[in-house]
């Protein structure tokens, strides 16, 4: 029996070096720094909020933005059925999960402009007080985050319809980047609306 | 000596994926009951309570965090930790 070892530049040029996935510990790293972005935003609303109380969100605003993250948890399961699906190499299924994510995505978004025009007829702005540069600053950054992964997922799909070699590892890069916007919803639905 | 053309295929995760999506929504479920009850007393720390356990169902499941590595783990719960000491910071000054 011979035993084969691999050269250390080999697995590092295969993308597996220390038994690590290169591409993921990429997206964990960016992630990283995400949180940071994230984190950074949320305390500069926590302490406005704090200190300058700007509005009661309604009964109805309250409805649509827990439609809203119902949509987002939606869109998470549609993303870690992909995956499955890719691993699988049910090529059917992936592109159908992709299209659903990519549209509750958009139907997020369009909640999210809707919020914010009921916000802005209720005399909230961006450049009005400190609590709406807080507010629109956070949710903002979110909703462009959602953008970026509705385009992602569409470019996904898109290489799936055109079937090219669509490796499964790519969808998870994207689910990763996907689930983690829907956990920062989920903490900015906490933070800003509930308590 | 024989060939197989066929390569196995993982096990689903459906079922998986599934209940940790029925969980997530009843728990948004019970928040948004809190929220229009109006009820007062622990209500903070309930809120901040579901939404950790959200946030780690989807981090442990969805993100696969459960089966990984623990370094992707690890770094990712390093900025997280920064971020809690500096909301706590500011909450608390």
């Amino acid at each position: 029996m011979t035993t084969t070892t691999i050269p250390h530049g080999e697995s590092f040029q295969a993308g597996e070096a220390l038994g690590l996935d290169h591409r993921k510990l990429g997206m964990w790293l960016f992630l990283a720094t995400e949180v940071m972005l994230f984190g950074g935003l949320l305390t500069a609303f926590l302490h406005t909020k704090l200190r300058q109380p700007g509005l009661e969100f309604t009964a109805e605003s309250l409805l649509l933005v827990g439609l809203n993250t119902f949509v987002l948890v939606t869109s998470s399961f549609m993303v870690a059925q992909a995956l499955d699906a890719a691993r699988r190499d049910l090529k059917g299924r992936l592109r159908l999960y992709l299209l659903t994510t990519g549209a509750l995505g958009v139907v997020f978004l369009a909640g999210q402009a809707y919020e914010f025009w009921l916000l802005a007829h209720e005399g909230l702005s961006l450049t009005g007080s400190l609590f709406g540069s807080a507010f629109f600053t956070l949710t903002g950054t979110h909703g462009l985050h959602v953008l970026i992964g509705v385009v992602w997922a569409l470019a996904i799909l898109l290489a799936a319809l055109r079937n090219r070699g669509l490796s499964s590892n790519r969808v998870e890069i994207f689910g990763l980047y996907w689930h983690f916007v829907d956990i920062v919803w989920l903490v900015l639905f906490t933070v800003i609306y509930l308590v | 000596m024989t060939h197989s053309s066929s390569v196995a295929k993982p096990a689903s995760q459906t079922r998986r994926n599934l209940v940790v999506f029925l969980v997530l929504a009843a728990l948004t479920t019970v928040e948004l009951g809190l929220a229009a009850s109006g009820a007062s007393g622990l209500r903070t720390g309930l809120f901040l309570a579901l939404s950790l356990a959200k946030a780690t169902l989807v981090a442990l499941f969805f993100m696969h965090l459960k089966d990984d590595s623990k370094v992707y783990g690890l770094t990712f719960l390093a900025p997280v930790l920064l971020v809690l000491v500096m909301s706590l910071l500011v909450v608390a000054a």
